[in-house]
């Protein structure tokens, strides 16, 4: 008998550990997260002679380096673990993350320490320049005036065009001129290609209003296309295949969308969007396949659409998540509607440990709330066709408040749908066909109209991804090299540029077609009421309706 | 600093949390205590035939937490009648009340 009590001590006394620790006083120095892209807090306060200890919480390697390069080191301070730094004058002490920022400073991952009783100015991570709302007229031509793409951004002014002919430019391009339209003649045969040796295909940083289009970007180390930190994107008709990391990424940004777009072969996800809210963006027509994740956001939501896109042959499908390793959790409000979610059971493909974790499901919304989904297919998933489950990180994360409608779930392994975790409350599934459920009558008993029967405890998922956490750890897991798939089918080009290529259109209409990314949220609001499914997933309506 | 506390959802307050973990177990719990002690009592019945036990038993085994409510209200002899009315009517009571008070707390 006296294990009850016991259980009940350890439950309880959890509790009491968590929030203790968070209170403990930490004499002798004063902490700053490094976490995945930022520092947090970016400013500190301290004494002169006081210690700021600098303690790796997120998930990739990170440094601290002076601007300047008076102190600190560029030696990577591992994941969990920490660089102490002493700062015996008084002053404003500026720094960097080397891998994540400029050399000078004035965008990426910056933070700064102020030391002593002075003034100072709150240090902004990025000196802006303003973006414009039109099209400048100015048309830059690579190679034919340029020889390579950076040269051209680096001779443009806000507005500009940037037109890149066929060919494979081996170069990193960072954008760091506002409301620029870069775009490729044809999308297939204009090619980044950073030779496994490069960052990122394409990096718009901190820089408002860049729309990318038309273009490749492969054979990076990191990421195919990346926005970090800005107010405006456009990613449209991009294929982005065997990037280290992401596909096509946005992190810290808002008010973009990405659009009839590809990514393939990425261990992390094919597309991103993390760490914004409200988010006001828009993933609208994408194929993800062959990934780590077919989509992933942490930490984001707020008018996050995701819709009318594929998300196949993935290690899983769509996870948006909750991470205390990054800045604004929980995950929120994302609108998943009208996708085809299927087949993301893929052992070949490239997968980073964290993403192996979703190996065999469809949709996992790990710790994220008032999430809708709504008019997918999601089918032929070895483990759950969707789960809602709780996600543990520094902090306990329960999944609340999402809703289920409408969906056609069918042939998941272990369940159709599925709620996993301590306590997630009031989410909801209604008129969702499909077949299995954990806990059974889950769509019975927490419908929409009457929620109130306490199925979100159920830990079967829970032990699941706790199983597969062990095994990502101990690297005891299949995965695919992401150097080596092979190039993806020809896209489709983005209509006007089609015409271009078949040579039948007139200069107007070109010149219409270029649009600095400025209010892109907005203009796109149309759209969202016209949700309609890929055609490739009527094949299943019929052969379910056979049954 | 984001997330101080371990549940930092507006909102949703702790008991609920808690609460929902437990009604979501107790009929699993209800349905372990009253088996095994109509089984318990149904073995040790001093009065009733084989059949009767053997009956009973499959009844209790086979019917979850319908089986052994049925035992324990008209059957059941061993076990004294204040332990069984509090174990059926306080486990149902209990249950409801969780179920109302989520219903009012979400």
């Amino acid at each position: 008998m006296k294990i009850v009590p016991l259980a009940i001590f350890v439950f309880l006394g959890s509790f009491i550990f968590f929030t203790a620790c968070d209170q403990v006083n930490k004499e002798g120095f004063t902490g700053v997260r490094v976490i995945d892209n930022s520092y947090s807090p970016p400013v500190v306060r301290i004494y002169e002679g006081g210690m700021v200890r600098f303690f790796n919480a997120g998930n990739n390697p990170h440094n601290v380096i002076a601007v300047g390069e008076t102190w600190g080191s560029y030696k990577e301070i591992p994941k969990n673990d920490f660089l102490d730094v002493t700062f015996e004058k008084e002053g404003l002490y500026k720094y960097l993350c080397s891998f994540h920022a400029s050399p000078e400073g004035d965008w990426g991952m910056v933070g700064s320490v102020v030391v002593g009783d002075i003034d100072y100015e709150d240090y902004s991570n990025f000196q802006k320049a303003d973006a414009v709302q039109s099209f400048s007229g100015e048309i830059r031509l690579v190679p034919r005036e340029y020889e390579t793409i950076q040269d051209a951004v680096n001779s443009s002014n806000p507005g500009d065009m940037i037109l890149i002919s066929p060919g494979i430019y081996y170069e990193e391009v960072i954008v760091n001129v506002p409301s620029l339209t870069i775009r490729g003649v044809d999308r297939n045969k204009t090619i980044v290609d950073g030779e496994f040796e490069r960052a990122n295909g394409f990096l718009v940083a901190g820089v408002d209003g860049v729309a990318i289009e038309n273009i490749t970007a492969r054979n990076a180390l990191l990421n195919g296309f990346y926005w970090a930190t800005v107010e405006g994107y456009r990613g449209s008709y991009l294929t982005a295949y065997n990037n280290g990391d992401y596909g096509v990424y946005a992190f810290d940004a808002v008010d973009g969308v990405i659009e009839h777009s590809y990514a393939s072969g990425s261990p992390d996800a094919g597309f991103y969007i993390g760490q914004c809210y409200p988010c006001d963006a828009v993933i609208n027509n994408v194929i993800s396949e062959n990934n780590g994740l077919g989509y992933s956001g942490t930490n984001s939501g707020g008018d996050l659409y995701i819709i009318n896109s594929i998300f196949r042959d993935n290690k899983g499908g769509i996870a948006p998540n909750t991470l205390d390793s990054e800045l604004l959790p929980p995950e929120r409000e994302s609108y998943i509607i009208g996708n085809l979610i299927e087949n993301n059971n893929n052992l070949e493909a490239p997968a980073w440990d964290a993403q192996y974790i979703s190996l065999g499901n469809g949709v996992v919304i790990a710790g994220g709330n008032n999430n809708y989904i709504k008019n997918n297919v999601i089918v032929n998933h070895d483990v759950f066709g969707l789960v809602i489950s709780a996600s543990l990180d520094d902090n306990y994360w329960p999944a609340h408040g999402n809703t289920v409608e409408e969906n056609l779930i069918i042939n998941s392994g272990k369940a159709d749908i599925a709620v996993s975790g301590i306590s997630n409350l009031k989410n909801c599934f209604v008129k969702n066909q499909f077949d299995t459920s954990i806990p059974p009558g889950l769509q019975l008993l927490n419908n929409c109209n009457f929620n109130v029967l306490p199925l979100g405890s159920d830990l079967h998922g829970l032990w699941n991804l706790i199983a597969r956490f062990i095994n990502a750890n101990t690297g005891d897991y299949q995965k695919g090299n992401w150097k080596e798939f092979d190039a993806p089918d020809p896209q489709p080009n983005m209509p006007i540029m089609q015409m271009v290529l078949s040579k039948n259109y007139k200069f107007k209409d070109f010149q219409k077609s270029i649009m600095p990314a400025v209010d892109v949220f907005e203009g796109y609001s149309g759209k969202l009421n016209e949700i309609n499914l890929p055609k490739e997933a009527y094949k299943y309506f019929d052969e379910n309706s056979l049954h | 600093m984001p997330g101080v506390s371990i549940f930092p959802i507006n909102d949703v307050p702790l008991l609920s949390l808690f609460l929902n973990f437990y009604g979501y177990y107790l009929p699993f719990f209800l349905y372990a205590t009253w088996t095994s002690l109509a089984l318990m009592d149904i073995s040790q019945s001093r009065y009733s035939s084989n059949v009767f036990k053997v009956s009973w038993t499959l009844v209790v085994t086979f019917i979850p937490l319908i089986g052994s409510f049925v035992y324990h209200l008209f059957i059941a002899e061993q076990i004294h009648v204040a332990v069984r009315a509090t174990m059926i009517f306080g486990g149902i009571l209990i249950f409801t009340g969780v179920i109302v008070y989520l219903g009012f707390a979400l």
